[in-house]
């Protein structure tokens, strides 16, 4: 990983904050291989469709927590205390102590790129967990692509409603998270 | 669901909320507002109160608290942020001054009267208003801190409740009619570490993600 590329990420999140939503798909686009391999080297044994519930619940909580990243710091120490903190939820559901340590970022990324993403498991069994028109809408626009003024026709809302009811609805699945893992 | 398909919809997702630190500017003036208000109405200003102010004995009451305070709030704050590193070794500067005005105290009166020195005659009062004055600040701090990502929530929350107590302790001396460092340092002390348990008891309850 080149310095340039590091400054990359740091702008990228920076128009992505300013609401620029390619932006932030493109730096959630790298920064997934870059946990995916971080997690499988750690906890490889659990399987990749597990790695990458964990990869994904990783996700999950860099979006909801991305304004408590100062425009000022360098993205990585932010973006690896998240995935630290959430793989050791996440391990700790399966029992298995597995820690990610600073350092795993800097080895892991020195291997040769695994990009084989699978599907994940765990967020359907939490999108089936929120009201019918929310999931519709996490899955209309996750898989199917669509647009807010396509769902906004589709379910007769406006789109300034989708785009709350998108939010609310992420917001939700972390806090199903939290309590499955009760 | 692949993560192309979750990335998809978290990047559609572009509400923008505020940083922890800005929510809390708004939300601690509105605390400030409400809590100053509460306290020129219902507590009340000590009428000699610039007097104390600058006297060696009761000066502590009103500068300890406060420095703890605003020592403790940009702790609390930076532990908002995942990848934080702490030093709460700043704390030890309020706590030095306190156990500077405990000696000057001991020292300014005679053993037998330490008793009674200690114990005052308004700490009830002082205990309840306290805390009470601290909540409106700790529950600012507390929603502000929901936005972060802090990876220590006991500690966090602890935090919080320490900038919220001593503040208010250092608000409370300004109506506080007792004036030996030995009240003070027991009873204003007491009262803010009942706000820190408070929020240590909160903070993973409330800033868990």
């Amino acid at each position: 990983m080149s310095q340039g590329d590091t400054d990359e990420w740091e702008r990228l999140m920076i128009a992505a904050l300013d609401g620029d939503g390619r932006a932030y798909a493109d730096l959630l686009g790298r920064i997934a291989p870059v946990l995916r391999k971080v997690v499988r080297a750690r906890a490889g044994s659990l399987g990749n469709e597990t790695c990458e519930d964990v990869v994904q619940e990783i996700l999950l909580a860099v979006h909801l927590k991305r304004q408590s990243w100062h425009r000022d710091a360098p993205l990585r120490p932010w973006l690896y205390a998240i995935a630290r903190h959430k793989a050791t939820d996440a391990f700790r559901r399966w029992g298995s102590r597995v820690h990610l340590d600073i350092d795993d970022f800097s080895e892991v990324l020195r291997a040769p790129e695994d990009n084989s993403a699978i599907d994940a498991h765990d967020i359907d069994r939490m999108i089936d967990r929120l009201d019918t028109r929310s999931a519709r809408i996490v899955r209309a626009i996750g898989i199917e692509g669509q647009t807010y003024t396509e769902l906004a026709d589709n379910l007769q809302m406006t789109e300034g409603a989708v785009r709350v009811a998108l939010h609310r609805a992420l917001s939700r699945l972390a806090s199903l998270r939290e309590r499955m893992m009760e | 669901m692949k993560t192309e398909d979750l990335i998809a919809a978290l990047a559609a997702d572009d509400r923008r909320l505020m940083s922890p630190g800005r929510l809390f500017i708004w939300l601690g003036l509105l605390a400030a507002v409400l809590v100053l208000a509460f306290f020129f109405t219902v507590v009340g200003l000590r009428p000699d109160v610039l007097h104390y102010l600058f006297q060696p004995l009761t000066m502590p009451k009103f500068i300890v608290p406060l420095m703890t305070g605003l020592l403790a709030l940009p702790l609390t704050m930076a532990l908002s942020r995942p990848e934080a590193r702490v030093h709460l070794g700043l704390l030890l500067l309020p706590a030095g001054a306190l156990i500077l005005a405990v000696m000057a105290g001991l020292l300014t009166s005679a053993p037998s009267d330490w008793p009674r020195l200690i114990l005052g005659q308004h700490a009830a009062f002082c205990m309840t208003m306290i805390p009470l004055m601290a909540t409106p600040l700790l529950a600012a701090l507390l929603i502000a801190l929901r936005r972060g990502a802090g990876t220590r929530p006991r500690l966090e929350g602890a935090l919080a409740g320490l900038c919220a107590g001593a503040l208010s302790a250092s608000l409370y001396a300004w109506h506080c009619p007792v004036d030996s460092p030995l009240y003070f340092s027991t009873w204003y002390t007491l009262a803010t570490l009942l706000v820190t348990l408070a929020g240590a008891w909160l903070g993973p309850r409330l800033l868990r993600w």
